[in-house]
């Protein structure tokens, strides 16, 4: 069992020039620029068991620009390792885990030490505030390699920083800060030269005033200040006297205020970086448990005693996580990384952070995403004028916008002029008056429709006056085509009745050059007028009749051949079709079919084309066309609308909802392709709260936002509108009757050196049967309550993240497939109980770009007396066939933290839970629940809990009673259910109730071996694993199933601590069982299981025993692939193994 | 969540405010004794790491006081009784319980509270001054000592073993050959280590999972019992064993693992054994309790006996409620 891939917390960081050693698990990474990104040119492992929890270098001599010949200093636990790089390449640099050193104690922090004798010697510091140096002479015996220097003060350390006294040159001085669990800064000096002999060393200071456990100290590179960090939220920063103070004993300098206190950071800080600084300034970085990094400044001239957070970085690590566990700040001081629990890297500028006082309104060609402000005084370009000589003149204001791409847009004012502007990638702006129209004043009426003509992105624009004219316009970003502003008069078409209220354009598939706009009015149940438009004219005008209550939001016409299907989405949420094939301007045209709560009862605020398909041809009568919604419910949905023209019938399924919590609120959904990378990105954005959000859903990260003051106000956004130019973004709005503009750019960088997964431990694991997918879906679910469906790459054996759904509010508890793998039910605490649809969009060849959908299609019904913290702590789920064979529903059963048990049936096609049996098994707490049919004919129910017991239900006679008939290892529904109440499950249908385990069953495991043998596997927090092999029979007085034979094995101290899981490796054809458990201790071991006829003889045999580096483990579950079977190993973090 | 949900979802939170404990962990004692008749004939204690105290309290009500109607008596005589232990004790002049932690300890009757640092060489001294005692003749050492648990799980599990250490240091100095410690213990990845090591000291090493201690948790106790130093050992704080090295000879014992005649890999798996029986509450379930008691009175939640300890971060809450504007402390 080889390991093959890793992800988990990223514990230490640091640069080397411009490249990035990163310590994840046992593994040191390197990551190396290239272009404006950093690549992992190669991982090694360097520890067997520990983590790498520090990174120090040396460098021949300090100008050194060749990275040959510097020395790496590794440590992790109770062991380190000195490598001799020699280049950066992969194959020069030789690490090997055998070669790993054993210190005397844990080490807190290390470092390189002169040498004179080329022997290469370090500096230990360990947790018992004990400093030791090392030479790496191998001839000599190792315990004589170290030298010992006696502590001032032996107390248990969190933190540590040691660092040679550079003042004094070629010196081996050290200097000492230690942080204590008891909240005490300790400050001493060591003389480590071979020629000082060892002698008693005294505190030369106590630095007092911290309220918690000091996680981490820094001391300045001057040497003159130190800063410290802790449990009680705080940073503080000390003046170290350093020169002052000479080591004696009995001579120690208690300080008992800081130079300075920083407050702010919401949780425990977990470390401080001094930034280069000046004569009058302090500058610190800081990293946290609350997912931030901050960056502090002190003014040394400043009365006030505080450290001043300049700025805030918050996390690009899962927002539902915890913890950024290490920090790098690059040598040049531009930029920083961080590292999460999350196992996710991070870069970020720090530019703009230190320079406080610099413009922030000016463009960089950086490596992040930039945004450039203004507000325009439109005062300069339109002079107040008074309608009325003598009366004061009416303010002007903004109405209504539409953005011409990125570095354009149109604003209608409030007066009846139409402005146009040009926007330089400098900022500079070019207006130009389009016309005047007293008609115009106040309109809301303004509408773009994009279209490509000989190569050139062009736009028609509508306006609505105040009667129901529009005026038709062409524009380009550089300002109005071909028609001079004098003509624009003649073009004012009737369109409407009554003053139009919104024009709305389709944004058509892209080989569709005719635009469509519906103009709606200010009437609820006046027809919506639908312009086919070339250039700046309608070529053809139809009517629309709306639905009851329909007011129109967007609009999408899809054309295939003949046929036009418009779809329109309305203000509260819903959605209608309309047939505009064969309209005409006399008659209005009715909706072919509308379908309500696509968004709840929320405005849908987009509808773009996805794609379409037919079974044969273009002209087939049955098509589908795949398209996106977005809706101020907060999702954003896929959708396909299956079309048979012959009968006029239209489904609409929903094939994916995604609800992206960062904006609450969203406008629209686009995938854009970034060019300089290759790589595609979902983009959303909306608002949340008072900002405009430009979310990357693919990365999961923000990828810019602007604090707007909330979205209710005229606003209008672009992306740039060719390929090259999506990377743009051009945000208009009206604030405070005022034009603003904000220009995003480069929206789809990528800040991600290391993709990030769970920001918390994983608590269950499930894999799809492999029938559906050429690579079997993993679904992981953990205390983060985000459930992320990944699969494992065959080239890299890591987990590659297809989606995520962070839908559960509690932290997920189990996870079980359907056996079609169409379906994933999900658990967690308050009951909350969710089937998940899952559909796979697009290849279903998933390296090569598919991805698939996930819909939340149901949640459990929540009790209404609910117990607070009730926990459905485990699922399992059998299908349940319907008449001609194809599923019709699932049964799923749920065992819960007050030892109630439920079994409901889930019905496909009505998308909902019924509860078919519902009672308690005792009142311990259950956690596991493993159906079976026997061949006989017989539904099993075996649960395990906190009191040991394995209990075997048989529930067949309750499934029948609900009308389902259950045979040789199927159960089916041909008819409805049956029965209005659920029945109750109650002891009578136990076949037996045995005592397997001391305590808590952490996982059970039932397999089949046919001809109705099962084996029971178990394991305990006893240490113990259970072997039971069992023979059922029909019991011929009850028709109750019984046990015909029995045989069980107990393994006492399988492994050092709790088994947590347990999984069957070998198919039922091999002659030996072989199963792999694993627990707390982080052993995997691969068991051998022989079975003598009629149980006589039951043994089983440790065949493998290796260790992962993932603390409690949870679950494992087996994998396969083209390059052979893996197992997933998954707690805090997730290890992948060979077989 | 409120006291009174939390009651539901915890009845050993309950049950130790219904009965006048200051913390539900009394009950694991409670379960590991019945287990071990830890108790049994046992005259001197030490407990270690003893805030809030709810372990002492325990020793105090099985040792020293036992009456029927605990929580008035607890509650009027500890105010009462405060400052003269010796009063209560002298019901049963032998017993003699000595209470250790760094942070102060709201007085309990029958015991000795001192604020003391457990690893600290002075500490020893002064434990067996108010033993009353110029020898190591203790009966019983308990520890139910945690970290502040950081999340990486390597680094918790170290600082956990260190605490333990420390207090088997402490306890190799007290203990009477004979006698038994009892210690909280994470059963993480190096467990088997730690046992190996306290092996060496005790007869019989057993590893106990109370009912009261939740499944979910890693927490575990070990038990050992019968002390049996080996031949030679000199136990000292100044020099203590295991706890990183001391001295220049130290370095080569602490690079080379300890070892057994029966786990020569310096590992050994101890004996799981579960205290409590399966008829006591079950600390992971969640109950539905009902909303009269037996008498048919409405129940009511009742406040904890001591308010948790005041958190480090308390002064920053405080600051931000102080500050306002939205919890940000920026200028």
């Amino acid at each position: 069992m080889k390991s093959r891939s890793y992800v988990g917390p990223v514990t230490s960081l640091a640069f080397l020039g411009d490249d990035l050693f990163a310590g994840h698990g046992s593994d040191l990474k390197l990551f190396s620029p290239s272009g404006s990104r950093f690549t992992l040119k190669w991982r090694k492992r360097v520890f067997k068991r520990e983590r790498i929890q520090g990174i120090q270098f040396q460098a021949p001599s300090l100008d050194c620009e060749s990275p040959s010949g510097i020395k790496v200093l590794l440590w992790g636990g109770k062991r380190f390792q000195i490598v001799q790089l020699g280049g950066l390449d992969e194959e020069i640099i030789k690490i090997s885990p055998e070669d790993e050193i054993p210190a005397p104690d844990w080490i807190i922090h290390s470092t390189f030490l002169e040498s004179k004798d080329g022997i290469t010697k370090i500096a230990l510091m360990t947790a018992h505030n004990t400093i030791l140096t090392y030479k790496h002479d191998l001839t000599i015996p190792m315990a004589e390699r170290f030298k010992f220097y006696p502590s001032p003060e032996r107390c248990l350390l969190y933190s540590a920083n040691i660092v040679r006294d550079n003042t004094q040159s070629n010196s081996n001085s050290l200097i000492a800060f230690a942080g204590t669990v008891f909240g005490e800064v300790l400050f001493w000096k060591v003389d480590a030269s071979d020629e000082v002999p060892v002698q008693e060393i005294g505190l030369s200071g106590r630095y007092l005033s911290h309220e918690g456990s000091v996680f981490g100290v820094s001391i300045s590179p001057d040497l003159k200040y130190a800063a410290s960090c802790s449990d009680d939220r705080t940073i503080r920063l000390w003046e170290t006297n350093y020169l002052s103070t000479n080591g004696q004993l009995n001579d120690c300098l208690e300080v008992k205020e800081p130079l300075a206190i920083g407050w702010g950071h919401q949780a425990r800080i977990w470390g401080t970086r001094f930034l280069k600084s000046d004569k009058d300034e302090i500058k610190i970085l800081s990293f946290s448990e609350d997912l931030t990094a901050k960056t502090w400044i002190f003014n040394k001239s400043s009365p006030k005693k505080s450290l001043v957070c300049t700025q805030t970085f918050k996390s690009l690590h899962s927002a539902s996580g915890k913890n950024i566990w290490s920090l790098a700040v690059h040598p040049s001081e531009t930029a920083f990384v961080t590292g999460g629990a999350d196992s996710g890297i991070a870069s970020w500028n720090l530019g703009k952070a230190l320079n406080v006082s610099s413009q922030s309104g000016s463009v960089e060609d950086g490596p992040t995403t930039t945004i450039q402000e203004t507000i325009v005084n439109l005062d300069e370009i339109l002079p107040p004028t008074s309608s009325v000589p003598g009366k004061k003149p009416v303010k002007d204001e903004p109405r209504k916008y539409v953005a011409l791409g990125s570095h354009a847009f149109i604003v209608a004012m409030s007066s009846g002029w139409l402005l146009h502007c040009a926007l330089s990638s400098t900022g500079s702006k070019k207006w130009q008056k389009l016309g005047f129209w007293p008609q115009i004043k106040n309109t809301s009426a303004l509408g773009m429709g994009k279209y490509e003509e000989n190569g050139q992105i062009k736009y028609t624009v509508l306006l609505g006056d105040n009667t129901g004219k529009l005026l038709f316009l062409e524009a380009n970003s550089e300002g109005l085509i071909s028609t001079e502003v004098e003509e624009v008069e003649t073009t004012w078409v009737q369109i409407c009745e009554s003053r139009p209220s919104d024009i709305l354009f389709s944004n058509s598939q892209k080989d569709y050059n005719s635009l469509y706009a519906a103009v709606a009015t200010f009437k609820p149940n006046e027809q919506i007028m639908l312009l086919q438009i070339q250039g700046a004219t309608a070529r053809k005008t139809l009517s629309l009749s709306p639905p009851e209550t329909f007011p129109f939001t967007k609009i999408l016409v899809h054309q295939r051949g003949h046929k036009r299907i418009l779809i329109a989405g309305s203000r509260h949420g819903a959605l209608a079709i309309y047939d505009i094939s064969n309209g005409d301007e006399t008659q209005a045209i009715q909706p072919a079919q509308v379908w309500r709560h696509i968004h709840d009862d929320e405005s849908i605020t987009s509808l773009e084309y996805k794609s379409s398909s037919s079974l044969r041809n273009d002209e087939d009568a049955q098509f589908k066309i795949n398209f996106i919604s977005t809706g101020r419910s907060g999702a954003y949905k896929f959708h396909t609308l299956s079309v048979n023209d012959t009968t006029a019938e239209y489904e609409l399924s929903e094939t994916n909802a995604v609800y992206p919590a960062a904006v609450p609120r969203v406008e629209s959904y686009q995938i854009l392709q970034h060019e300089a990378s290759n790589n595609s990105y979902e983009i959303v954005y909306g608002f949340w709260g008072r900002d405009f959000v430009l979310w990357n859903q693919t990365l999961k990260i923000e990828a810019a936002s602007y604090d707007c003051e909330g979205g209710n106000r005229s606003w209008d956004f672009s992306f740039g509108p060719t390929d090259t130019a999506r990377n743009d973004g051009l945000f208009v709005f009206t604030k405070a009757k005022k034009c603003h503009i904000v220009q995003f750019s480069n929206i789809l960088h990528d800040p991600l050196l290391q993709t990030p997964f769970h920001g918390r431990e994983l608590k269950a694991l499930a894999v799809s049967p492999a029938t559906l997918f050429p690579y079997q879906i993993i679904a992981t679910g953990a205390e983060d309550t985000v459930i992320r469906f990944s699969y494992v790459n065959p080239q890299t054996s890591e987990l590659n993240l297809l989606t995520a759904r962070k839908t559960h509010t509690t932290g997920i508890q189990d996870l079980v497939w359907s056996s079609c793998g169409g379906w994933l039910f999900s658990s967690g605490s308050i009951e909350e109980v969710y089937c998940w649809r899952v559909n796979i969009e697009g290849p279903a060849d998933i390296p090569n770009g598919a991805s698939i959908g996930v819909v939340k299609e149901a949640a459990y019904d929540i009790s209404t007396d609910s117990l607070p913290d009730l926990r459905v702590c485990g699922l399992d789920v059998m299908t349940v066939d319907g008449e001609n064979g194809r599923h019709v529903g699932f049964l799923l059963g749920m065992v819960r933290s007050d030892s109630s048990i439920k079994l409901a049936f889930y019905d496909i096609t009505s998308k909902k839970f019924i509860t078919v049996a519902e009672g308690f098994y005792k009142t311990s707490c259950l956690l596991q629940i493993c159906f079976h049919v026997t061949d006989h004919g017989s539904v099993l129910m075996f649960t395990a809990g906190t009191d040991g017991h394995v209990t075997i239900w048989d529930i067949t006679g309750i499934l029948i009673e609900s009308n389902m008939t259950v045979g040789s290892k199927h159960i089916r529904l041909d008819r409805g259910l049956k029965g209005s109440s659920p029945a109750k499950l109650q002891q009578e249908q136990w076949i037996s109730c045995q005592s397997f385990h001391q305590n808590s069953i952490k996982c059970l495991e039932v397999f089949d071996k046919g001809e109705d043998e099962v084996v029971m596997l178990s394991g305990g927090d006893d240490t113990a694993i259970s072997v039971a092999c069992i023979k059922f029979k029909r019991g011929e007085a009850s028709g109750k199933g019984e046990i015909e034979r029995s045989a069980s094995k107990l393994i006492e101290r399988a492994h050092a601590s709790a088994v947590t899981t347990i999984k069957v490796v070998s198919s039922v054809d091999q002659p030996h069982l072989e199963f792999v458990s694993s627990g707390v201790d982080q052993q995997i071991k691969k068991w051998s299981l022989k079975i003598a006829e009629y149980f006589t003889e039951v043994t089983t045999e440790v065949v493998e025993d290796v260790y992962v580096n993932i603390p409690d483990v949870a679950a494992i579950c087996l994998v396969e692939s083209t390059v052979g079977s893996k197992l997933v190993v998954g707690g805090v973090g997730v290890e992948v193994l060979d077989l | 969540m409120g006291k009174s949900s939390k009651d539901k979802r915890d009845s050993y939170y309950r049950l130790a405010k219904e009965q006048g404990y200051r913390a539900r962990s009394a009950y694991k004692l409670l379960q590991l004794d019945a287990q071990f008749n830890l108790f049994k004939d046992v005259t001197r204690v030490v407990d270690l790491c003893a805030a809030p105290g709810s372990w002492s309290q325990v020793l105090s009500r099985s040792l020293v006081a036992k009456t029927s109607n605990e929580r008035d008596i607890t509650a009027t005589t500890e105010k009462k009784v405060a400052d003269s232990p010796v009063e209560i004790s002298s019901k049963k002049p032998k017993v003699k319980i000595v209470a250790l932690d760094l942070q102060p300890m709201t007085p309990l009757p029958g015991v000795i509270t001192l604020q003391a640092d457990i690893t600290h060489p002075s500490t020893l001294p002064l434990v067996l001054k108010h033993l009353e005692s110029d020898s190591a003749n203790v009966d019983l050492v308990v520890s139910d000592g945690a970290p502040d648990v950081t999340g990486l799980h390597d680094l918790d599990e170290y600082i956990q073993a260190q605490l333990l250490l420390a207090a088997l240091n402490l306890a190799t100095c007290v203990l009477r050959p004979g006698g038994n410690f009892v210690a909280k213990i994470f059963r993480g990845r190096d467990v088997a280590e730690l046992y190996c090591k306290l092996r060496i000291f005790f007869e019989r090493v057993t590893v106990a999972k109370p009912r009261s201690s939740r499944g979910s948790s890693i927490e575990a106790f070990v038990v050992c019992e019968n002390y049996t130093p080996p031949e030679g050992f000199k136990p000292s704080l100044e020099n203590p064993i295991w706890t990183g090295p001391t001295k220049k000879e130290d370095i080569a014992g602490q690079i080379t693992e300890v070892s057994l005649e029966d786990a020569p890999s310096g590992r050994w798996v101890a004996p799981f054994v579960v205290c409590g029986d399966l008829s006591e509450w079950d600390s992971d379930a969640t109950y539905q309790l009902p909303d009269t008691d037996e008498n048919g009175v409405k129940r009511v939640s009742i406040d904890p006996i001591q308010p948790p300890t005041a958190p480090p971060y308390k002064t920053a809450i405080e600051m931000r409620r102080r500050l306002g504007n939205g919890g940000k402390i920026e200028e």
